[in-house]
């Protein structure tokens, strides 16, 4: 839809007549906007001064209902749509790449309700969602769903790229936490998966749709279950001797006792830790957790971990550490702290079995630091499950070219060196940031002829293959 | 451009998401371009060569300059510090959005945003203000806001000083504080020039203490007219902490309501953030009887009513912003809002509920009732 002919004057009309005027945007400077999410390529890009991509349109629906008809016009002269929620992912997944039309859910941003009989709350999919929290907050409830971006992205952002909070070793991800979802399907369908997750009615419907990243369909009303706000959250931290002493101790602690919070950090980032905890460059892998929930469970609970790491040969650091890190957890994304340009930075997180999760780290470490001169590594495990844990492994470069272009190549051969290490060695592509643009086009690579799978449903529904193209190896 | 703590603010906010979900006017909008991000990043981009645009300008006007952002940024960082510069360059470019235009025209031609003759601005009051002595130890600064749009406020806090016995006056020809002007234009030149003038004024009447009945006048005056030179050495104290002073020293006496409610308070955003003043008007609803419900975010963490001047210029988001704090209010059980600014008390009554589950009182004018 290049220019200003005047089929571009009818499709705008057409927008105009479903959201209103004031509800459509064409100006430079709005499309400008939403050509920068959080991937590092369009931050950099545009540091260089250079512009980014951008939408012909941008629409702000207020309803399903309009969602719907936005999603037939759109259909109907095959123009790209892209959803927007907060645009604060990682991966690309919300950027114009295609042009065509961006869809700005945050007018859609109602609370429907709260059943605190069955503790379900329920809102629609635009609302940021620290406005979800404190609504369950205000009752005495929370989602337990607390990711670094809680204050930066929407509900259906989180459940688009099937997000992750701090507290998911505990709570579980988003896929665990959402009861069910109104999505509008690419031909305008307004559909409703059942009303609670747990069935035998087919497989689950909210699965997926969650994960799908706008390719295909747009949710629009989400509903979650609420966990009562804990009684007491007590912290406690253990020096390992190694990596491998941690991760055995993880392992042992996730057979007995659930904490909400778990984070193991590999020598290069204990090092910086201990530091600032104890004054002292400190060798070995540090460990953080946090058990919560009735006081007199979780003393219990504790006694248990600390007989566990004891075991393991873990030198105990009491609970200061991790009380100070709580209460300063989002400190860390803020300016001058957070990773920034010009540095070039990528987290490629990604989950595996026990078994595999401390070889897959080394082969990422050696992935990126032989081949990449100039290039760190620093990684941590922050999610845990019974049967293994993810890797939060980071790459900073703080001299990256100064040529965007020699740039962007650059930072996709560290990212393919880095997630095809994981995948090599029993790793999944992502843990919890999602593919989007970023990761595209390894997504075959991981998942081989299952693809088709996915490709058969994206057909089906979206046989025009107007949404979101290029992202998610669709 | 831009100046240099301008640059160095729009260049840490541009790829910052972390203070979006406070954000009044880009949570009731729900479009992206609201939000201080975005606005760094447009900020940060004409930095870097791109041209500064009509449209981004009509962007920038799109903030209450509520301070929430601010509030909410744990390394300090502050969006409206650019927001309000990109303002000056819409001035100066000729780029002011035309729902603006006509405030600013305005204030070239009355040196102040509301359209009328500043020989007008005390014209509600001038009975009262007819009676008071010409000198006096507390001068009253009533304010364009409630001058132009709430005069009954002021016309409450002048009953509750007579009643207290206070020996007070108001200026019959006020000026302007400039507080609105700044919002409007940023802080430019002319705003403060124009605080020399007010400054002077202030001075002129002999009074050792300036109430200030609208926290905005309130907070240029003690953290900005310092900062230009233009400071005056009478103390400043919000009417708020005035009347409750009062009430304590037993000068004022107030009398609980018969029928006593459930209400609730919304913290001024710049009352409680800039000012940090919380404690003195709970003080004083307590002292009427009525049972306080807090809402869930109140003191610094308070939402914009929708803002004075953004009504003017944009009142259908303005609407959404106070709705939405009345959805807030509604959801504490109480039957009434108590507001304590001129500016929330007009924007809640103009903007918010229709239904009348939920009453707006202005916390002055109920004083004046129980006293």
């Amino acid at each position: 839809m290049d220019g200003r002919g005047f089929m571009f004057e009818m499709v705008l009309s057409e927008l105009e007549d479903v959201v209103g005027r004031e509800n459509v945007s064409i100006s430079d400077g709005e499309r400008l906007v939403y050509g920068v999410d959080y991937f590092w390529v369009g931050r950099m890009w545009v540091d260089k001064g250079r512009l980014p991509p951008k939408p012909d349109y941008i629409v702000r629906p207020a309803s399903a209902q309009e969602v719907s008809r936005l999603l037939k016009i759109a259909n109907y002269y095959k123009i790209p749509v892209q959803t927007w929620g907060g645009g604060s992912g990682s991966q690309g997944s919300a950027l114009p790449t295609a042009g065509g039309i961006v869809l700005d859910t945050k007018r859609m941003n109602k609370l429907i309700g709260i059943d605190e009989y069955s503790r379900i709350i329920t809102v629609e999919t635009g609302m940021v969602f620290q406005r979800m929290e404190w609504y369950a907050n205000e009752r005495g409830y929370s989602v337990m769903h607390i990711p670094s971006c809680l204050t930066c992205g929407t509900v259906g952002g989180a459940l688009a790229h099937r997000g992750i909070g701090i507290m998911s070793t505990k709570y579980g991800k988003i896929d665990d936490q959402c009861m069910s979802m109104e999505v509008v399907l690419p031909n305008g369908d307004i559909i409703n998966t059942l009303p609670v997750p747990k069935h035998s009615a087919g497989p689950d419907l909210n699965q997926i749709f969650i994960g799908s990243e706008g390719t295909l369909g747009v949710m629009t009303k989400a509903s979650f279950q609420l966990f009562d706000l804990p009684e007491c959250r007590k912290f406690r931290a253990f020096l390992f001797r190694d990596m491998t002493s941690g991760f055995a101790a993880g392992r042992d602690i996730m057979g007995k006792i659930k904490p909400s919070i778990l984070r193991l950090y590999d020598e290069s980032e204990t090092r910086s830790i201990i530091k600032k905890v104890v004054g002292v460059e400190q060798k070995g892998a540090f460990m953080n957790l946090a058990v919560e929930g009735i006081e007199k469970i979780v003393d219990i609970e504790m006694e248990v971990i600390r007989d566990i790491c004891r075991k393991y040969g873990a030198e105990e650091m009491g609970s200061d550490y991790g009380e100070k890190w709580y209460k300063n957890r989002i400190t860390f994304f803020y300016p001058g702290y957070t990773l920034d340009n010009p540095q070039m930075f990528g987290t490629m997180d990604t989950v595996a079995s026990y078994e595999k999760v401390e070889l897959i780290y080394w082969a990422m470490k050696h992935a990126i630091e032989d081949n990449f001169e100039g290039v760190r590594f620093i990684a941590h495990s922050s999610h845990w499950y019974g049967w293994g844990t993810m890797i939060y492994d980071r790459f900073i470069m703080d001299s990256p070219p100064e040529d965007p272009e020699e740039a962007i190549r650059l930072h996709n051969r560290i990212w393919n060196a880095g997630v095809r290490a994981a995948m090599a060695n029993g790793g999944v592509i992502n843990d919890h940031h999602g593919i989007g643009l970023k990761l595209s086009r390894l997504m075959k690579e991981q998942y081989g002829p299952a693809m088709q799978v996915f490709e058969g449903i994206k057909k089906s529904l979206d046989p025009n293959g107007i949404m979101n193209p290029y992202k998610l190896g669709l | 451009m831009f100046s240099e703590t301008a640059k160095k603010n729009a260049d840490a906010c541009r790829f910052c998401w972390m203070c979006r979900h406070v954000c009044p006017v880009a949570n009731s909008t729900g479009n992206e371009a609201h939000t201080p991000r975005a606005k760094g990043l447009l900020t940060s981009l004409v930095e870097r060569g791109s041209d500064y645009t009509p449209d981004m300008a009509e962007i920038m006007y799109q903030c209450c300059l509520c301070g929430a952002c601010s509030n909410d940024c744990v390394t300090g960082f502050e969006p409206p510090v650019f927001i309000r510069e990109a303002r000056t360059h819409a001035v100066v470019n000729g780029y002011v959005p035309p729902s603006v235009g006509p405030l600013t025209e305005s204030v070239l031609e009355n040196g102040n945003i509301y359209g009328k003759p500043a020989s007008e601005k005390m014209s509600a009051l001038k009975d009262v203000i007819g009676n008071l002595p010409q000198r006096a130890d507390t001068l009253l600064f009533v304010g364009d806001a409630a001058a132009f749009r709430s005069p009954e406020t002021a016309l409450a806090v002048m009953g509750l000083l007579k009643k207290a016995g206070a020996n007070y006056t108001v200026l019959p020809d006020e000026p302007s504080s400039g507080a609105e002007i700044a919002d409007l234009l940023g802080y430019t030149e002319d705003v403060r020039q124009r605080a020399f003038g007010t400054a002077k004024a202030l001075s002129d009447t002999g009074a050792s203490v300036i109430v200030t009945l609208d926290p905005k006048d309130a907070e240029i005056f003690m953290q900005h007219y310092p900062k230009w030179g233009a400071a005056f050495s009478e103390r400043v104290e919000t009417a708020t902490s005035c009347i409750a002073a009062l009430v304590r020293s037993g000068k004022l006496k107030i009398r609980p309501v018969q029928n006593r409610k459930n209400v609730t308070y919304q913290d001024p955003c710049r009352l409680a953030r800039d000012l940090n003043e919380e404690a003195p008007a709970r003080e004083l609803i307590r002292a009427t009887g009525m049972n306080l419900q807090e809402m869930f975010l109140h003191g610094k963490l308070t939402k914009c009513c929708g803002g004075e001047i953004l009504r003017e210029y944009s009142p259908q988001t303005a609407s959404l912003i106070a709705q939405d704090r009345l959805f807030d209010a509604k959801r504490t059980g109480a039957s009434a809002m108590v507001t304590s600014c001129p500016g929330c008390t007009t924007s809640f009554r103009k903007c918010g509920d229709r239904s009348g589950e939920l009453e707006v009182l202005d916390l002055f004018c109920l004083l004046d009732e129980c006293s």
